[in-house]
Formats: structure tokens, sequence, C-alpha cells
């Protein structure tokens, strides 16, 4: 969870990030999916710290739009934090699943053409 | 880690309450809310009835045996089988002369009497078809396009004889199509056409005021259906295909245009979006169109459902393209959705005027002076076209599994990468996902689709299973 977003303007929202709790791919990621809403600006503030304000690109951030947001970075936050967790337990694993399953077609067909 | 279990590689997705698990040969778990936080924190019982549905389906393991990795790794490789057949799908702009006028045009075609210079050089056409046969893929299809290729009958007819010819030392499966309008088509042509099997794949926007609006022209329905008629009859009524395409006046009109397709005869259809090319590109809003499609979509999709649960057997074929995606172990070869991209991995352009493209929307680049996608010339190489430059820079961000927003989405496997789209919209090949409408599109539509599995299963999948078997439920 991260704390409840400041309002800054109208159009603005911030908020802080634990970066122990989210490392900064993760936030990088969540932050991603709203570059179409948003303009998004990033500061660190402290060694573990990162502080991200949100600037709706269109008309003003309504109380309703802000609960809305609100929820969605708590919980894409989480998600993407879990999709960590699973992509670097499987990383070894999946990297071998993809070796056995194309080994049996690595040739280049091309390969010995004249170009 | 604890002991207990292994994580193996999936993707998941919010839907509602649910969580959609997806691993990575495609195969799904729909589970209550928390579960992937109970799964990924090591919570998960072992032994529970959660736990064997997790473990048969390959998202945990207890300790991965090299023969439960030899497995799996197969079926992975399977849903990505189209890989070892290279280029499958050989498309030829026979000419770009067109005798129709589509306010949607996306090939930027020219007037049936314009010059022969927008007509394919017989000399192009056969190096085209050499290159061709240099693929390693045990079948081709050769697709005739344009323009309207029927304007060039001879162009045709010495495209499939070259072909035949140089098959008799190649021994390839070749299935031929012919995209036409059906409006030139005459007694000679459909003659040669039964000679050599070839299918025909035309164009109904639905009843007539929509379709003569579409084509720009007042005979352009009673012309198509004529034309239809008489192929059927010459063919076979499963030798001739139809494609609607989504103007903004159809948005208007889902269920009427699926009754056209009823009273036309065709069991199926197959609901197609505007591509941002040709004279597409210039619809205002394509933000305000893209979001009126998906509600379009759905619409024409709950309507041809409720015809099938009434006993009709009539298929939206988009809809079962994705269907086989999540049903079945299988690839689709669909090269809309692809990963790797279909471009170049599974079709090829040649153009009219000799040059290759990476695909059909890459050559319609080309028609408005952009020639991003051009790879060559039908005189070059087959390693220098495939394997060059162009072709390298782009197969670096062709992968859903890899490019930013595909490679941790759950719909990683069911969808595809366009570089080319990417390029047209954004004006980059890489993309921006959160901003791109084909993301957008494709999202809805599956959510919608895993929607329809969660809150109607009894409903749905019984006619599901019949479009994927093509048999009646």
């Amino acid at each position: 969870m991260i704390q409840p977003l400041e309002r800054v303007s109208p159009q603005t929202v911030k908020f802080e990030c634990d970066c122990t709790l989210y490392s900064a791919d993760v936030v990088a990621k969540v932050l991603y999916w709203l570059m179409g809403e948003f303009r998004i600006y990033q500061q660190s503030v402290l060694p573990n710290s990162l502080s991200v304000t949100l600037e709706k690109k269109q008309g003003p951030l309504t109380d309703v739009e802000l609960e809305v947001l609100q929820d969605r970075l708590n919980l894409d936050l989480n998600d993407y934090r879990l999709r960590k967790i699973i992509r670097e337990e499987t990383r070894e694993i999946r990297a071998i699943l993809y070796v056995k399953a194309f080994a049996p077609y690595d040739s280049d067909v091309l390969s010995g053409e004249e170009e | 880690m604890d002991a207990g279990y292994r994580l193996l590689p999936f993707l998941f997705r919010r839907l509602g309450d649910r969580e959609l698990l997806v691993n990575e040969a495609g195969d799904f778990l729909i589970e209550p809310a928390g579960t992937v936080e109970q799964i990924a924190t090591h919570r998960l019982e072992v032994g529970s009835e959660l736990y064997k549905d997790l473990a048969a389906n390959c998202f945990v393991a207890d300790n991965p045996s090299p023969m439960f990795l030899d497995n799996y790794a197969c079926r992975i490789g399977s849903r990505k089988a189209f890989l070892n057949d290279s280029t499958t799908l050989h498309i030829f702009v026979l000419t770009l002369r067109c005798n129709q006028n589509c306010t949607y045009c996306q090939a930027s075609s020219r007037d049936a009497n314009a010059s022969s210079v927008f007509d394919m050089k017989k000399e192009e056409l056969f190096q085209a078809i050499r290159l061709m046969f240099q693929s390693p893929a045990a079948g081709v299809t050769m697709e005739f396009q344009g323009g309207e290729p029927s304007l060039v009958p001879e162009l045709l007819k010495a495209a499939v004889e070259y072909a035949e010819l140089l098959n008799a030392e190649f021994e390839k499966r070749i299935t031929y199509v012919l995209c036409t309008n059906c409006v030139a088509l005459t007694d000679e042509l459909l003659a040669f056409c039964r000679e050599y099997d070839i299918l025909i794949s035309t164009s109904l926007d639905g009843p007539e005021f929509l379709h003569n609006s579409n084509r720009g022209k007042a005979d352009s329905y009673a012309n198509v259906l004529e034309g239809i008629r008489r192929a059927r009859v010459c063919l076979g009524n499963d030798r001739v295909s139809a494609l609607m395409t989504t103007s903004e006046l159809s948005l208007q009109y889902p269920e009427e245009i699926v009754d056209s397709y009823l009273e036309n005869g065709f069991s199926g259809i197959f609901i197609r979006a505007l591509n941002p090319y040709g004279l597409a590109v210039e619809y205002a809003n394509r933000k305000s169109y893209y979001e009126r499609f998906l509600v379009f979509y759905q619409r024409m999709l709950d309507y041809i459902l409720r015809l099938n649960s009434e006993g009709m057997f009539f298929v939206e074929e988009f809809t079962a393209l994705l269907l086989r995606k999540m049903l079945s172990p299988f690839p689709t070869g669909f090269v809309d959705l692809q990963s790797p991209a279909g471009i170049v991995n599974s079709v090829i352009v040649y153009n009219y005027d000799g040059y290759v493209y990476a695909s059909d929307e890459s050559r319609m680049l080309g028609a408005i002076g952009d020639n991003t996608f051009r790879l060559g010339h039908v005189s070059e190489s087959r390693a220098k076209i495939w394997a060059g430059p162009h072709v390298r820079r782009i197969a670096r961000l062709w992968a859903t599994e890899f490019i930013a927003g595909c490679a941790d989405c759950a719909y990683q496997g069911y969808c595809g990468a366009d570089p080319v789209r990417n390029y047209s919209t954004q004006g980059d090949m890489y993309g921006v996902r959160p901003m791109s409408f084909f993301c957008g599109k494709h999202k809805a539509v599956i959510d919608h689709l895993f929607s329809l599995l969660i809150h109607r299963e009894q409903e749905v999948m019984p006619i599901f299973r019949s479009w994927l078997s093509g048999r009646r439920s």
C-alpha cells in the first residue's frame, strides 16, 4: 500500500513510494501503464523513497477518478511485485524450457545462402 | 524459497473478483482473487485441491523432472510451430488498379482505367514466384491481391501456370487465393479458377445500403452478389468466402450485417476493424472509432451467440481464432496475432512495382510514400530480403515475450506483436502499449471472451467448441 494520494492542483497528484516495499522496476512498470492518461515526474527524495507526481493530460482529476487511481496504484504495485517474484524464481527454468522447446530448430535456414 | 514446491513461469491478470493465470503453454486457470499471492509467496498447501490443479496445469511443481521439462517444452514448441515452416503466405499485388471506390480503401488503389504502369511486370512476377519456391515451407499460399486482381487475368493465369510448372520440381502444397470484389469475374476467369482449385475471397460489408455506401458505387452490392452467385455455381459454395470491414457507418448496424450474411448463404463472418492505412487513416477520431468498435463487436457477438443458441450454426471467425489460441494447444496461422510477429515469419508481399514488403500493411505504408518496411526487390536473393538489415532491425522488437507492456501481460500467448502497426500509429516500431489501440482492442476483446467463459460458460462453451471443431454443437 502507498500513502493516500496528495492533491497538488486540480489535475495533479503526488505520492511517495517506499522502495524497500516496491522496487524501482516494479514502480516503473506500474507508471508505464499510466502514460496514456498522465504526465509522470519522478524524483528520489531519500535513499529508499521515490516521489511521483502525476499530471492528468486532459481536464481536472475528479474526486471519483482520484479514488479509482488510488485503488489502481495499490493493486498494480502489488501485482507487479508478485510478477517480479514469479519472474525471478522461474527465470532459470523458463530459460531451460525455451532452450529445450526450440533446440531442435536452432538452425538458420538462410545461413550459407549468398547475401 | 520454501522446500514445499517450485513455481513454474506464469502470468496473471485480474478479471473482476477473479484472477486469470496463464502458463507458458497458454493453458489457463481462473481462480478467486488472492490466489496468485498465495502461490507466489509459497503459502499454498501442498496436496490441497488447488495445488493439485496448479501442478496438473504446470503452474507449480514439486521437483520438475527432466522428463516433465521435456514434455512441457514440447508443448511450448507446439504453440510456435508456425516458425518451423518459415513464410507460408505469399501475397502478390498484381495491380493497383481497381473498379471500386471504397470509402475506407487501405490499398491506395488507382482507377480501373489508369495506366498499366500500376500492373506488375511479368518478369518481376516470375522472379517473385521463384523467391516463393525458395521458402522451406512444405505448403504455401499464393494470394493474389490488388487493387482488383481480376482486372489483370492474364497475369493471374501466368502466375498460376508458372507456379505449377516450377512445382513439378519442388512438390509443395500450393493453395491459391484470389482476393476479388467479384464485380468483374468473367466466365473464362471462373473456369480457370475451377481448373486450378483457386479459392475466392471477397468483401461484403452488410446490407445493400451499407455496402454501397462503403464502396462508393450505387450498384456495387448487386454486382458483388451476382459475382458471388456465379462463383459459387462454378466453384462450389465452400470455395467462396467473404470478409467485412467495419466502417464508421457499419458501427451502427451489427445485427443487420449478420442478417445480410445469413441471407446471402454464409455460415460465418469475420469482424474486422479498419486498419490505420490508406484512406482509413483519415478517419477523424481513431480513439472514438476503436471505443465504438468494441461496443459493436460485443453487440454482434452477442447476436451471433443468440442465433447459435437457437440452433443455427454461424461462426464469428475472429472470435474463433482467439478461442483456438485460448482453448487449444495449436497455433492458428493468423498472421496478425503472432509472436514472433507474422510479418516476414509467416507472410511476405511482392508489390506491383517489384519491391518486397514485410506485410500487406507494410506495402500500404509504401503506397503513401513510407518505405520503412520495404525489404528489397524481387531481383535480390532470398537471404538478402529475409535476413537483410531491415529484417534484423525489425526482429529485435517483434516478440511479445520481451517488449514492454507485453512481457508481463497474461494475454501474451494469445495476442501478437505488430511493429508495422506501432510504427504507423505511434511513429516507432517498438510502440507504447498504454497508448496502442491494437493493444487496447485485443485486451478488451479477450477480456470479453474470458468474461463470457466465467459468467455464461454453460451457454457459450458448447457453441465455442462447435466453432473450433467446425461441427454443430
